[in-house]
């Protein structure tokens, strides 16, 4: 093979040539920018959470009528609920809750020491620590162990002093807080029976992922308090946990039951907790799909502009061909001679494809969150338009065998 | 009509300089007709292509129907061939898939005649090589004499000045290429200056006019049919 | 123009006996530019200006007033009721509106049905109709703050009433009484940008508008950030303590205006600095309206990745164009150079060359607008929330057409200047 022979070859064609380098180096740029994208989306989709993902069904719902304004009244209908769906077969427990892990946003608020100096700054992610108000069983019912300290019980249950209660200041709870807050709040000594702002630590849970989009780690930190909050003009959560695989079956009978209690309900989502974990991430992998539609049509156009670059170089090179063939070249030879023109700018391709890797990486790090490009996606993309640069070059490699040596002794 | 004083033409490589054409001297009236023959080589692909302008040339002076072509600029090249020149080639050089009427019509278009004039002009000269019949057909539906008299009536249908044929029988059987030969010769009885390259001698000897051109320059000068003195052109020049 | 006509019959033909050749060009091409031609119609809609012809005189007043985090943090978007009212009672402002955002169940008092409607509700102040020109059908706006009546969107109106006029009619809401006062008329306003500050800058205009006195006094909730120091019981619990919710925007027609505003605003901080508030390092802040919008970053960030990747693919395609185009006029050198010896000028064979990628570009349009429409839906599909956001125009469609002749002549230009400088003695032997 003589590759000073190709290089004048393609040299000839500079234009040409630089722009299939381009286009087959942008397409391993943009391929390993997909990957890394779509990578990271099923990466978040399948980290575990910490709780019982797959056995739980979640309900949104809002009442629709003023007669829920009578906090007694919309208790009791959302213990008749709870009750009704706990009898469902197939359901292990059931709970109210007032927000649900996997979300932005949210109830939060400011997590201290009791005796937190005055003047001292608290750490930003003790600002905003989301605030959970359930039934006694709330943690359990999500699938999540107390390590340390004990369950809440009956007793802690502080929704009659809320809503009786002149000054709600005075109420002091009891509540479960993570290990990782935990440890937040009180770096230096054990959380178990002391005081906080929002009441004293009874118990202790394992972590759990509660807000995915924090960065650090407060991504697990969460308060648990007994309490039925009944806001007739906000969102009412309901968990649900269901026995392995009876899942599609309740989920299909939860709106009717809820509304069989009492009609006047806005069933805005019943979802499983799966669904909602996907949908949260729908945008990533909404721009994941996009990204990967987008890579498979460069590298469709990567292979046409292959094809058609091979097939203009063994037109234009025929009579050559024929010369070649004449003098004694084999049919592979030439095969090979066409192929290794296409090898040799894939190399070329790859070698900028570093660039144009790292390039649109750093480019996109600008707008969205994206992680660095490995070596190792990189070599995949390399072989994926080796390849199909190969199989795009067949063709014409597979037409210079019909070349004719006679066409040598041809003057035209 | 075409008058060539010391033109030289010089092709160079990296490292290696060609003299294509070298001092190269040539005259041609109105009315001659010129064979021009040679050894492969020797230079007269080159002189017709420098002669129809198509290739510049390095030195020397040329002047066509008397316009000095030096400095001319590719526009007014471009004017010069479509006006005063018709080309004739060794393969015709006919676009395929035009027929007959399109493939003479396409340097009329560049003059900017309008329709009736181009269509008279394309009549006239499918009438002048015998083939009015056949506008409407397809060069590949026509045998190679056929197709090359075609080629002649695109060069005619300009009217130009001076006819520029290349081994206008190369690709023709004998038979044909009579009949080729006979037309042109028709035409410069009718007034036309022709150029012709050929590499046969009895063709050569059947013009007026024979030149030949041996490494890029002219060595002989003879003349068949007594119609100039060349001492006089050198004189002239 | 006859040249023109030959020219373009020419091209035709052209096009006509390489079909296959063109076809994968052109649609190569036409993909390539449908992309982007979808994503610039997101990115433009996300991006224009919802009412262009006051958005310079229409400020958001974001105030230096929230004390809890770290000083150099960035000004939070809402104020407490108090310093909204502040801001409303002084006359420096042509208009003056402050407002929250709630939801509610509602009915027509007099319907059979007792089924209850989801309701958006705007609860603001009468200053919101002349500053976003919210369009009147019928009636107007109510005349007292804590009037128990309403105003009602156009999409509202026809879910309950199946529109038409509807002022004096009773919505019941929490099983009290409001009285209709006004109607909308289909009222589109792209962003919405008193809504920009929570992710709803794309969501269409509200169901019912109230006072917000009579919405606070109902307990229409709402979203608030609160200091520890402060128990809030309830949505009217929130005069004179530190709930914030509210947004306020003002029309200042004058620079004056804008100075005394901006005068105003400073001197309320520093007067609640001397009431022994913390305040941050940052100046109070008055944003037009596309500073605002700029400023809640209401242009997906995903789409302007979406931008970069797309415009990266139209290069691409471009690139594949022009290699085959290259291709392609190589194998036509012999036409090219047999033209060039009976006479065209360079130009004549440039024209030529311009007429045919006009037609190319002519061809890619009309693919383009087709997988432009096309990849629109797929980013719906693949964004639910994009929805609302990409409407096609004439202006987009007069783009995409635009951006077609451009990519086709660009591909066009090398290939083309390489044909026209061929060099004649060689072609034709």
């Amino acid at each position: 093979m003589n590759i000073k022979a190709l290089f004048k070859a393609l040299r000839l064609r500079k234009f040409a040539t630089t722009l299939l380098i381009l286009q087959l180096s942008l397409t391993i740029g943009l391929m390993v920018n997909t990957v890394i994208l779509t990578a990271s989306t099923i990466e978040k989709l399948n980290k575990p959470l910490g709780f019982d993902v797959e056995q739980l069904i979640t309900v949104d719902l809002m009442p629709t009528s003023g007669a829920y304004r009578d906090t007694d009244y919309y208790q009791s209908i959302t213990q008749q609920d709870i009750a009704k769906i706990s009898a469902i077969d197939g359901v292990i427990s059931a709970a109210h809750y007032n927000q649900l892990p996997i979300q932005r946003g949210g109830w939060n608020g400011n997590m201290q020491a009791a005796d937190f100096p005055e003047d001292a700054v608290l750490p930003v992610e003790l600002r905003y620590v989301p605030q959970f108000y359930s039934s006694k069983i709330g943690l359990e019912n999500l699938g999540v162990e107390i390590i340390e300290g004990r369950t809440l019980t009956d007793a802690d249950d502080i929704t009659k002093d809320f809503y009786t209660l002149q000054d709600r200041g005075k109420i002091e709870q009891n509540i479960i807080i993570t290990q990782s807050l935990a440890k937040a709040i009180f770096p230096n000594r054990p959380a178990l029976g002391e005081l906080t702002n929002n009441g004293r630590v009874v118990g202790i849970a394992r972590d759990f992922t509660i807000s995915p989009t924090r960065k650090g780690i407060d991504k697990t930190f969460g308060l648990f308090g007994n309490f039925m909050y009944s806001q007739a003009d906000y969102q009412q959560h309901y968990v649900v946990r269901v026995e392995p695989g009876k899942l599609a079956q309740v989920q299909a009978q939860l709106s009717d039951t809820i509304l069989s209690v009492q009609a006047e309900r806005d069933i805005i989502r019943v979802q499983s907790m799966a669904e909602r974990l996907k949908n949260f991430y729908s945008q990533d992998a909404g721009l994941a799909s996009l990204f990967g539609m987008l890579s498979l049509l460069m590298i469709v156009v990567t292979v046409v502009s292959s094809f058609a670059h091979a097939h203009f170089h063994v037109t234009q090179q025929r009579k050559f061909i024929g010369i070649r063939r004449a003098l004694g070249a084999r049919k592979k030879d030439i095969m090979l001679y066409v192929f290794s023109e296409n090898w040799l700018l894939n190399l070329g391709a790859s070698i900028v494809g570093i660039a144009t890797m790292i390039g649109l990486n750093i480019a996109l790090s600008q707008v969205i969150t994206i992680e660095k490009p490995t070596a190792l996606l990189y070599a995949l993309a390399v072989f994926v338009v080796f390849v199909s640069g190969s199989l795009a070059t067949w063709l014409p490699a597979y037409k210079t065998t019909k070349i004719s040596p006679v066409i040598a002794t041809k003057t035209l | 009509m075409l008058n060539m004083k010391n033109i030289s033409r010089i092709y160079r490589s990296d490292t290696i300089q060609t003299h294509a054409l070298r001092d190269f001297n040539l005259q041609v009236n109105a009315g001659e007709f010129v064979a021009v023959t040679g050894p492969s080589g020797s230079g007269k692909s080159t002189f017709l292509n420098v002669a129809g302008l198509l290739d510049s040339f390095d030195q020397g002076a040329y002047e066509l129907d008397g316009v000095n072509i030096q400095g001319l600029n590719d526009d007014e090249l471009s004017r010069l061939r479509n006006e005063k020149i018709g080309f004739i080639f060794q393969n015709y050089n006919l676009i395929p898939d035009f027929n007959l009427f399109d493939n003479i019509d396409m340097p009329l278009r560049y003059r900017g005649f309008n329709a009736a004039e181009r269509k008279r002009r394309i009549t006239n000269a499918l009438e002048q090589v015998g083939l009015a019949s056949r506008a409407n057909y397809l060069p590949s539906q026509l045998s190679g004499g056929q197709q090359q008299r075609v080629a002649i009536a695109r060069a005619l249908a300009g009217e130009p000045k001076i006819l520029l044929a290349d081994e206008p029988t190369g690709n023709l059987d004998s038979l044909m290429a009579r009949q080729v030969m006979e037309l042109l010769h028709t035409l410069n009885t009718e007034g036309s200056t022709i150029i012709m390259v050929t590499h046969d001698p009895d063709q050569a000897r059947a013009v007026g006019r024979n030149v030949q051109v041996i490494d890029g320059q002219i060595t002989d000068h003879s003349v068949y049919a007594p119609t100039h003195d060349n001492a006089s052109i050198a004189v002239k020049v | 123009m006859e040249m023109f006509n030959y020219y373009l019959k020419l091209s035709f033909r052209n096009l006509i006996r390489n079909r296959l050749f063109f076809i994968l060009m052109i649609s190569t091409l036409a993909v390539g530019v449908g992309v982007f031609l979808a994503n610039i119609a997101i990115i433009k809609s996300m991006s224009s200006d919802p009412i262009p012809y006051k958005s310079d005189r229409i400020f958001n007043v974001s105030l230096n007033i929230w004390s809890l985090d770290n000083p150099d943090a960035e000004l939070i978007e809402v104020m407490r009721y108090n310093d909204a009212m502040h801001i409303l009672k002084n006359d420096i402002a042509t208009h003056t509106m402050v407002h929250y955002q709630s939801k509610v169940y509602t009915r027509d008092i007099n319907a059979k049905s007792l089924t209850r409607h989801q309701a958006i509700v705007r609860a603001t102040t009468q200053g919101f109709f002349p500053l976003t020109d919210a369009p009147f059908a019928f009636g107007g706006v109510w005349q007292q703050d804590y009037a128990k009546q309403i105003v009602i969107g156009d999409t509202f109106n026809q879910q309950v009433f199946g529109g038409g006029n509807s002022v004096g009619k009773t919505l019941e809401i929490g099983g009290k009484p409001f009285e209709i006062v006004g109607v909308l008329k289909p009222w589109n306003l792209k962003p919405v940008f008193y809504n920009a500050a929570f992710d709803q800058a794309f969501n269409s205009t509200d169901d019912i508008y109230a006072p917000i006195e009579t919405a606070m006094d109902n307990e229409w909730a709402i979203d608030l950030r609160n200091m520890s120091t402060d128990r809030i019981h309830s949505v009217s619990d929130n005069r004179g303590k530190n709930g914030f919710f509210l947004q306020a925007f003002v029309q200042l027609d004058t620079l004056e205006q804008k100075q005394l505003m901006q005068q105003y605003l400073d001197n309320y901080s520093q007067h609640r600095k001397a009431q022994g508030e913390y305040l941050r390092a940052n100046d109070n802040r008055l944003l037009d309206v596309n500073e605002w919008l700029t400023h809640q970053k209401v242009v997906d960030e995903r789409m302007l990745a979406f931008a970069l990747a797309s415009s990266l693919f139209l290069a691409v395609c471009i690139f594949n164009a022009s290699s085959l185009l290259l291709a392609r006029y190589h194998s036509a050198r012999f036409e090219t150079g047999l033209r060039r010896a009976v006479g065209a000028r360079m130009k004549d064979v440039f024209y030529q060359g311009v007429v045919e990628s006009m037609l190319i570009g002519s061809c890619c349009a009309v693919l383009t607008l087709l997988f432009g429409w096309l990849f629109l839906q797929i980013s719906m599909t693949l964004f639910p929330a994009l929805k609302q956001t990409s409407d096609i125009d004439i202006t987009l469609i007069l783009m995409g057409i635009g951006i077609a002749l451009v990519t086709s002549f660009i591909s066009m230009l090398y290939p083309l200047i390489r044909s026209c400088r061929t060099s004649l003695s060689t072609t034709l032997k």
